[in-house]
Protein backbone atom coordinates (compact mmCIF):
# COMPACT_ATOMS: atom_id res chain seq x y z
CA UNK A 1 0.00 0.00 0.00
CA UNK A 2 1.25 3.62 -0.94
CA UNK A 3 1.52 5.93 2.07
CA UNK A 4 -0.43 8.47 2.21
CA UNK A 5 1.23 12.21 1.76
CA UNK A 6 2.70 13.93 4.76
CA UNK A 7 2.24 17.26 5.75
CA UNK A 8 5.17 18.98 5.05
CA UNK A 9 6.20 22.02 7.30
CA UNK A 10 7.31 24.41 4.16
CA UNK A 11 10.88 25.63 3.69
CA UNK A 12 9.44 28.47 1.84
CA UNK A 13 6.22 30.47 0.82
CA UNK A 14 3.54 28.36 -0.96
CA UNK A 15 2.15 28.08 -4.13
CA UNK A 16 0.97 24.95 -6.51
CA UNK A 17 3.83 23.85 -7.82
CA UNK A 18 6.08 24.07 -4.91
CA UNK A 19 3.14 22.26 -2.96
CA UNK A 20 3.22 19.64 -5.51
CA UNK A 21 7.20 19.59 -5.63
CA UNK A 22 7.20 19.05 -1.60
CA UNK A 23 4.19 16.67 -1.50
CA UNK A 24 6.23 14.32 -3.97
CA UNK A 25 9.39 14.64 -1.79
CA UNK A 26 7.53 13.62 1.10
CA UNK A 27 6.04 10.90 0.26
CA UNK A 28 8.79 8.97 -1.54
CA UNK A 29 11.51 10.41 0.82
CA UNK A 30 9.94 10.83 4.23
CA UNK A 31 8.82 14.22 5.35
CA UNK A 32 12.45 15.08 7.10
CA UNK A 33 14.32 14.01 4.30
CA UNK A 34 12.36 15.72 1.49
CA UNK A 35 11.99 19.34 3.28
CA UNK A 36 16.02 19.00 3.80
CA UNK A 37 16.67 17.88 0.22
CA UNK A 38 14.02 20.45 -1.16
CA UNK A 39 15.92 23.53 1.14
CA UNK A 40 19.43 22.29 -0.02
CA UNK A 41 18.68 22.55 -3.83
CA UNK A 42 16.48 25.89 -3.50
CA UNK A 43 19.78 27.51 -1.78
CA UNK A 44 21.87 26.16 -4.73
CA UNK A 45 19.09 27.57 -7.18
CA UNK A 46 19.39 31.13 -5.13
CA UNK A 47 16.07 30.96 -4.98
CA UNK A 48 13.10 30.81 -2.03
CA UNK A 49 10.54 28.26 -3.97
CA UNK A 50 9.84 27.48 -7.03
CA UNK A 51 7.25 29.81 -8.83
CA UNK A 52 7.55 28.69 -12.30
CA UNK A 53 7.15 25.47 -14.48
CA UNK A 54 11.18 26.56 -15.28
CA UNK A 55 11.84 26.91 -11.91
CA UNK A 56 10.12 23.28 -11.59
CA UNK A 57 12.47 21.96 -14.62
CA UNK A 58 15.50 23.09 -13.08
CA UNK A 59 14.75 21.90 -9.71
CA UNK A 60 13.94 18.92 -11.27
CA UNK A 61 17.68 18.43 -13.01
CA UNK A 62 19.49 18.86 -9.38
CA UNK A 63 17.30 16.04 -7.76
CA UNK A 64 18.31 14.00 -10.71
CA UNK A 65 21.64 14.12 -9.72
CA UNK A 66 21.00 12.80 -6.09
CA UNK A 67 20.13 9.10 -7.51
CA UNK A 68 17.53 6.74 -6.18
CA UNK A 69 14.37 7.84 -4.96
CA UNK A 70 15.15 11.13 -4.80
CA UNK A 71 15.87 10.87 -8.85
CA UNK A 72 12.76 9.22 -9.54
CA UNK A 73 10.64 12.49 -8.13
CA UNK A 74 13.02 14.63 -10.00
CA UNK A 75 12.35 12.95 -13.76
CA UNK A 76 8.87 12.44 -12.65
CA UNK A 77 8.37 15.88 -11.78
CA UNK A 78 11.01 17.25 -14.70
CA UNK A 79 8.26 15.40 -17.27
CA UNK A 80 5.47 17.76 -15.35
CA UNK A 81 7.46 20.72 -16.19
CA UNK A 82 8.14 20.10 -19.40
CA UNK A 83 4.26 19.30 -20.39
CA UNK A 84 3.78 23.55 -19.07
CA UNK A 85 6.37 24.25 -21.55
CA UNK A 86 9.43 24.39 -19.60
CA UNK A 87 12.43 24.35 -21.39
CA UNK A 88 15.15 21.69 -20.42
CA UNK A 89 18.71 23.52 -19.70
CA UNK A 90 22.34 22.37 -18.02
CA UNK A 91 22.25 22.71 -14.78
CA UNK A 92 25.42 24.98 -15.01
CA UNK A 93 23.78 27.53 -17.11
CA UNK A 94 20.97 28.93 -14.25
CA UNK A 95 23.61 28.99 -10.97
CA UNK A 96 23.02 32.87 -11.21
CA UNK A 97 19.29 32.07 -9.84
CA UNK A 98 17.69 33.61 -12.66
CA UNK A 99 13.92 32.70 -13.51
CA UNK A 100 12.60 32.11 -17.03
CA UNK A 101 8.99 32.75 -16.69
CA UNK B 1 -23.35 14.15 -20.66
CA UNK B 2 -20.44 16.26 -20.21
CA UNK B 3 -16.56 16.69 -20.11
CA UNK B 4 -16.65 19.35 -17.44
CA UNK B 5 -16.69 17.34 -14.67
CA UNK B 6 -15.06 14.35 -14.97
CA UNK B 7 -12.99 13.05 -12.31
CA UNK B 8 -10.06 10.33 -12.34
CA UNK B 9 -11.96 8.20 -9.67
CA UNK B 10 -14.60 7.69 -11.88
CA UNK B 11 -12.81 7.49 -15.07
CA UNK B 12 -10.71 4.60 -13.51
CA UNK B 13 -13.89 2.71 -12.10
CA UNK B 14 -15.54 2.91 -15.88
CA UNK B 15 -12.40 1.71 -17.40
CA UNK B 16 -12.85 -1.25 -15.13
CA UNK B 17 -16.27 -2.13 -15.71
CA UNK B 18 -16.10 -2.04 -19.43
CA UNK B 19 -12.53 -3.52 -19.77
CA UNK B 20 -12.47 -6.54 -22.54
CA UNK B 21 -9.58 -8.85 -23.97
CA UNK B 22 -8.12 -8.38 -27.30
CA UNK B 23 -8.91 -12.89 -27.60
CA UNK B 24 -12.27 -11.96 -26.73
CA UNK B 25 -13.03 -9.31 -29.30
CA UNK B 26 -11.25 -11.28 -32.01
CA UNK B 27 -11.35 -14.53 -31.09
CA UNK B 28 -8.48 -17.28 -33.28
CA UNK B 29 -11.35 -18.22 -35.85
CA UNK B 30 -12.71 -14.62 -36.45
CA UNK B 31 -13.52 -13.44 -40.33
CA UNK B 32 -14.70 -10.41 -41.78
CA UNK B 33 -17.57 -10.63 -43.73
CA UNK B 34 -16.42 -9.16 -47.34
CA UNK B 35 -19.85 -9.76 -48.72
CA UNK B 36 -21.22 -6.87 -46.45
CA UNK B 37 -20.02 -3.25 -46.42
CA UNK B 38 -17.55 -1.86 -43.45
CA UNK B 39 -18.35 1.73 -43.10
CA UNK B 40 -22.29 3.07 -42.86
CA UNK B 41 -23.45 5.19 -45.73
CA UNK B 42 -23.40 8.57 -43.81
CA UNK B 43 -19.96 8.12 -43.75
CA UNK B 44 -19.24 6.99 -46.97
CA UNK B 45 -19.72 9.85 -49.33
CA UNK B 46 -18.36 7.62 -52.51
CA UNK B 47 -22.02 5.67 -52.60
CA UNK B 48 -23.65 8.73 -54.37
CA UNK B 49 -21.17 7.67 -56.93
CA UNK B 50 -22.64 7.37 -60.42
CA UNK B 51 -19.76 6.05 -62.55
CA UNK B 52 -19.59 2.96 -59.85
CA UNK B 53 -21.01 -0.33 -59.97
CA UNK B 54 -22.66 -1.45 -56.81
CA UNK B 55 -19.68 -4.04 -56.70
CA UNK B 56 -17.24 -0.98 -56.80
CA UNK B 57 -18.44 0.44 -54.44
CA UNK B 58 -18.43 -2.14 -51.90
CA UNK B 59 -14.92 -3.22 -52.26
CA UNK B 60 -14.43 0.84 -52.20
CA UNK B 61 -16.46 0.60 -48.75
CA UNK B 62 -13.59 -2.20 -47.35
CA UNK B 63 -11.20 -0.29 -48.42
CA UNK B 64 -12.09 2.73 -46.66
CA UNK B 65 -13.00 0.32 -43.76
CA UNK B 66 -9.32 -1.19 -43.59
CA UNK B 67 -7.55 2.24 -44.05
CA UNK B 68 -10.31 3.59 -41.30
CA UNK B 69 -8.83 1.52 -38.92
CA UNK B 70 -5.78 1.74 -39.98
CA UNK B 71 -5.46 5.84 -39.16
CA UNK B 72 -6.73 5.14 -35.90
CA UNK B 73 -3.78 2.28 -34.93
CA UNK B 74 -1.39 5.30 -36.96
CA UNK B 75 -2.62 8.34 -34.41
CA UNK B 76 -2.73 6.29 -31.24
CA UNK B 77 1.37 5.81 -32.18
CA UNK B 78 1.89 9.14 -30.45
CA UNK B 79 -1.02 8.85 -27.96
CA UNK B 80 0.48 6.28 -26.49
CA UNK B 81 3.94 8.34 -26.18
CA UNK B 82 2.04 11.12 -25.01
CA UNK B 83 0.00 9.80 -22.31
CA UNK B 84 3.19 7.68 -20.90
CA UNK B 85 4.54 11.03 -20.16
CA UNK B 86 1.25 12.67 -18.47
CA UNK B 87 1.32 9.09 -16.15
CA UNK B 88 4.95 9.86 -15.27
CA UNK B 89 4.26 12.86 -14.56
CA UNK B 90 1.95 11.39 -11.92
CA UNK B 91 3.93 9.70 -10.12
CA UNK B 92 4.46 10.02 -6.36
CA UNK B 93 1.34 12.21 -6.87
CA UNK B 94 -2.58 11.59 -7.31
CA UNK B 95 -2.98 7.69 -7.16
CA UNK B 96 -6.55 7.60 -8.81
CA UNK B 97 -5.09 9.80 -11.74
CA UNK B 98 -1.86 7.70 -11.96
CA UNK B 99 -3.27 4.58 -12.51
CA UNK B 100 -6.58 5.93 -14.37
CA UNK B 101 -3.79 7.05 -17.31
CA UNK B 102 -1.47 4.00 -16.74
CA UNK B 103 -4.96 2.35 -17.79
CA UNK B 104 -5.32 5.13 -20.97
CA UNK B 105 -2.07 3.83 -21.84
CA UNK B 106 -2.46 0.24 -22.11
CA UNK B 107 -6.09 0.44 -23.55
CA UNK B 108 -4.43 2.46 -26.76
CA UNK B 109 -1.65 -0.26 -27.34
CA UNK B 110 -4.46 -2.87 -26.93
CA UNK B 111 -6.34 -0.83 -29.53
CA UNK B 112 -3.38 -0.79 -31.35
CA UNK B 113 -3.16 -4.31 -31.63
CA UNK B 114 -6.67 -4.61 -32.46
CA UNK B 115 -6.26 -2.52 -35.19
CA UNK B 116 -3.09 -5.28 -36.22
CA UNK B 117 -5.29 -7.99 -36.16
CA UNK B 118 -8.15 -6.31 -37.90
CA UNK B 119 -5.60 -5.15 -40.62
CA UNK B 120 -4.23 -9.14 -40.34
CA UNK B 121 -7.74 -10.31 -40.93
CA UNK B 122 -8.20 -7.95 -43.77
CA UNK B 123 -5.43 -8.64 -46.16
CA UNK B 124 -5.73 -12.61 -45.40
CA UNK B 125 -8.76 -12.76 -47.29
CA UNK B 126 -9.72 -9.46 -49.22
CA UNK B 127 -8.13 -10.66 -52.10
CA UNK B 128 -5.98 -7.69 -53.46
CA UNK B 129 -3.51 -5.39 -51.71
CA UNK B 130 -4.32 -2.04 -50.03
CA UNK B 131 -2.15 0.86 -49.85
CA UNK B 132 -2.22 2.78 -46.68
CA UNK B 133 -0.36 6.02 -45.72
CA UNK B 134 3.36 5.23 -44.44
CA UNK B 135 5.51 6.60 -41.66
CA UNK B 136 3.17 6.84 -38.71
CA UNK B 137 6.63 7.62 -36.45
CA UNK B 138 7.00 10.77 -38.57
CA UNK B 139 3.41 12.18 -37.89
CA UNK B 140 3.66 10.94 -33.95
CA UNK B 141 6.67 12.96 -34.51
CA UNK B 142 5.48 16.20 -36.13
CA UNK B 143 2.70 15.68 -33.77
CA UNK B 144 4.83 15.56 -30.32
CA UNK B 145 6.79 18.32 -31.50
CA UNK B 146 3.94 21.11 -30.25
CA UNK B 147 2.79 22.10 -27.68
CA UNK B 148 1.99 19.58 -24.58
CA UNK B 149 -1.78 21.52 -24.63
CA UNK B 150 -1.71 21.67 -28.53
CA UNK B 151 -1.82 17.49 -28.53
CA UNK B 152 -3.94 16.91 -25.67
CA UNK B 153 -6.80 19.11 -28.03
CA UNK B 154 -6.02 17.12 -31.02
CA UNK B 155 -6.31 14.11 -28.85
CA UNK B 156 -9.47 14.82 -26.90
CA UNK B 157 -10.54 15.73 -30.81
CA UNK B 158 -9.91 12.34 -32.35
CA UNK B 159 -11.43 10.40 -28.77
CA UNK B 160 -14.62 12.57 -29.23
CA UNK B 161 -15.09 11.42 -32.94
CA UNK B 162 -14.24 7.58 -32.39
CA UNK B 163 -17.24 8.14 -29.98
CA UNK B 164 -19.17 10.18 -32.38
CA UNK B 165 -18.86 7.82 -35.47
CA UNK B 166 -19.96 4.42 -32.97
CA UNK B 167 -22.93 6.31 -31.70
CA UNK B 168 -23.79 8.42 -34.57
CA UNK B 169 -23.75 6.01 -37.60
CA UNK B 170 -22.28 2.40 -36.49
CA UNK B 171 -23.78 1.57 -33.72
CA UNK B 172 -27.30 -0.70 -34.37
CA UNK B 173 -26.57 -0.38 -38.47
CA UNK B 174 -27.66 -4.62 -39.02
CA UNK B 175 -26.32 -3.92 -42.69
CA UNK B 176 -22.28 -3.56 -42.04
CA UNK B 177 -20.06 -6.42 -41.19
CA UNK B 178 -20.64 -7.70 -37.53
CA UNK B 179 -17.03 -8.34 -36.38
CA UNK B 180 -15.90 -4.49 -37.52
CA UNK B 181 -19.25 -3.04 -35.86
CA UNK B 182 -17.80 -5.02 -32.67
CA UNK B 183 -14.37 -3.49 -32.97
CA UNK B 184 -15.65 -0.27 -33.32
CA UNK B 185 -17.92 -0.83 -30.31
CA UNK B 186 -15.43 -1.93 -27.97
CA UNK B 187 -13.04 0.72 -28.89
CA UNK B 188 -15.56 3.43 -28.47
CA UNK B 189 -15.99 1.93 -24.76
CA UNK B 190 -12.88 2.71 -23.96
CA UNK B 191 -12.26 5.73 -25.70
CA UNK B 192 -15.35 7.39 -23.86
CA UNK B 193 -12.77 7.52 -20.44
CA UNK B 194 -9.62 8.73 -22.30
CA UNK B 195 -11.57 11.57 -23.84
CA UNK B 196 -12.55 12.05 -19.89
CA UNK B 197 -9.10 12.08 -18.74
CA UNK B 198 -7.74 14.49 -21.64
CA UNK B 199 -10.20 16.92 -20.60
CA UNK B 200 -8.65 16.52 -17.20
CA UNK B 201 -5.07 16.89 -18.24
CA UNK B 202 -5.65 19.30 -20.40
CA UNK B 203 -6.72 21.31 -17.40
CA UNK B 204 -3.71 20.93 -15.96
CA UNK B 205 -2.05 22.89 -18.63
CA UNK B 206 -4.00 25.41 -18.94
CA UNK B 207 -4.64 26.48 -15.34
CA UNK B 208 -1.42 28.36 -15.03
CA UNK B 209 -0.57 28.75 -18.55
CA UNK B 210 0.03 32.64 -20.17
CA UNK B 211 -2.44 33.23 -22.59
CA UNK B 212 0.23 33.75 -25.60
CA UNK B 213 0.62 29.65 -24.35
CA UNK B 214 -3.23 28.83 -25.20
CA UNK B 215 -3.35 31.20 -27.90
CA UNK B 216 0.04 28.72 -29.33
CA UNK B 217 -1.67 25.69 -28.55
CA UNK B 218 -4.86 26.99 -30.54
CA UNK B 219 -2.83 28.10 -33.76
CA UNK B 220 -0.56 24.63 -33.24
CA UNK B 221 -4.04 22.34 -32.90
CA UNK B 222 -4.97 23.83 -36.61
CA UNK B 223 -1.54 23.26 -37.97
CA UNK B 224 -2.04 19.65 -36.69
CA UNK B 225 -5.34 19.42 -38.42
CA UNK B 226 -4.30 20.75 -41.62
CA UNK B 227 -1.27 17.90 -41.65
CA UNK B 228 -3.19 15.53 -40.98
CA UNK B 229 -5.66 16.89 -43.72
CA UNK B 230 -2.67 16.23 -45.85
CA UNK B 231 -2.48 12.97 -44.79
CA UNK B 232 -6.04 11.96 -45.30
CA UNK B 233 -5.61 13.51 -48.94
CA UNK B 234 -2.93 11.13 -49.38
CA UNK B 235 -4.71 7.91 -48.50
CA UNK B 236 -7.55 9.20 -50.18
CA UNK B 237 -5.51 8.91 -53.82
CA UNK B 238 -4.21 5.29 -52.48
CA UNK B 239 -7.73 3.99 -52.45
CA UNK B 240 -8.19 4.77 -55.84
CA UNK B 241 -5.16 2.48 -56.50
CA UNK B 242 -6.18 -0.17 -54.45
CA UNK B 243 -9.84 -0.19 -55.63
CA UNK B 244 -8.59 -0.69 -59.80
CA UNK B 245 -6.28 -3.40 -58.23
CA UNK B 246 -9.40 -5.27 -56.41
CA UNK B 247 -11.75 -4.50 -59.84
CA UNK B 248 -8.56 -5.59 -62.13
CA UNK B 249 -9.33 -2.82 -64.06
CA UNK B 250 -8.38 1.01 -64.60
CA UNK B 251 -10.55 3.80 -64.63
CA UNK B 252 -11.09 6.88 -66.65
CA UNK B 253 -9.56 9.94 -65.35
CA UNK B 254 -12.51 11.72 -64.68
CA UNK B 255 -13.85 8.48 -62.74
CA UNK B 256 -10.36 8.53 -60.61
CA UNK B 257 -10.46 12.13 -59.95
CA UNK B 258 -15.04 11.72 -58.67
CA UNK B 259 -13.34 8.28 -56.16
CA UNK B 260 -10.56 10.36 -55.11
CA UNK B 261 -12.38 13.49 -54.30
CA UNK B 262 -15.34 11.59 -52.73
CA UNK B 263 -13.19 9.89 -50.33
CA UNK B 264 -10.80 12.93 -49.68
CA UNK B 265 -14.46 14.31 -48.10
CA UNK B 266 -15.61 11.13 -46.16
CA UNK B 267 -12.28 11.20 -44.38
CA UNK B 268 -11.91 14.89 -43.61
CA UNK B 269 -15.46 14.80 -42.25
CA UNK B 270 -15.00 11.80 -40.48
CA UNK B 271 -11.74 12.50 -39.09
CA UNK B 272 -11.68 16.76 -39.21
CA UNK B 273 -15.61 17.92 -39.40
CA UNK B 274 -16.73 15.35 -36.91
CA UNK B 275 -15.14 16.76 -34.42
CA UNK B 276 -14.98 20.46 -34.42
CA UNK B 277 -18.85 19.99 -35.19
CA UNK B 278 -19.21 17.52 -32.35
CA UNK B 279 -21.62 19.70 -29.84
CA UNK B 280 -19.36 18.71 -26.55
CA UNK B 281 -16.34 19.54 -28.49
CA UNK B 282 -18.11 22.88 -28.79
CA UNK B 283 -19.46 23.25 -25.53
CA UNK B 284 -15.74 22.06 -24.28
CA UNK B 285 -14.18 24.83 -26.03
CA UNK B 286 -16.72 27.25 -24.90
CA UNK B 287 -15.78 26.97 -21.64
CA UNK B 288 -12.28 26.56 -22.02
CA UNK B 289 -11.06 27.74 -25.08
CA UNK B 290 -13.27 29.77 -26.43
CA UNK B 291 -10.89 31.54 -29.26
CA UNK B 292 -10.91 27.83 -30.54
CA UNK B 293 -14.72 27.88 -30.93
CA UNK B 294 -14.36 30.98 -33.15
CA UNK B 295 -12.71 29.24 -35.74
CA UNK B 296 -14.48 26.00 -35.61
CA UNK B 297 -17.12 27.09 -37.90
CA UNK B 298 -14.65 28.20 -41.13
CA UNK B 299 -12.49 24.86 -40.46
CA UNK B 300 -15.65 22.66 -40.13
CA UNK B 301 -16.95 24.30 -42.95
CA UNK B 302 -13.25 24.12 -44.88
CA UNK B 303 -13.14 20.60 -44.49
CA UNK B 304 -16.57 19.70 -44.93
CA UNK B 305 -16.26 20.36 -48.53
CA UNK B 306 -12.98 18.19 -48.77
CA UNK B 307 -10.44 21.28 -49.08
CA UNK B 308 -7.65 22.34 -47.02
Amino acid sequence: MLARPLAVESVAPTNPLNETMMSRLARALGPQKGNSLASAILATMGIPCLETPQDLCDFSNHLIGYGGLAEAVGRSLKVMALLRSAIDRPIAARKDGTRTA
Amino acid sequence: MSFLHADYRKCLDASEQVSWALSSVVPPDSRLDFSKPFMPEAMFLAHGLDSLTSDEKLKLNQIFGRAYGYLFYFVEAYIVAATMEHARAELYGDEHALRALLRFTEEEVKHQQLFLKFGDLFERDFGSAVGLTDSPQEVASYILSKSPMAVLLVTLHLEIITQAHYVDAIKGHTGLDPLFVSLFKHHWLEEAQHAKLDVLELEKLRMGAATEQIETAIKEYVEILDAFGGLLARQAALDVTSLEAAMGKAFPEETRTQIEHAQTRSYYRAFLWYGLTNSLFQEYLAERFPSLLAQCGELAARFGQGRL
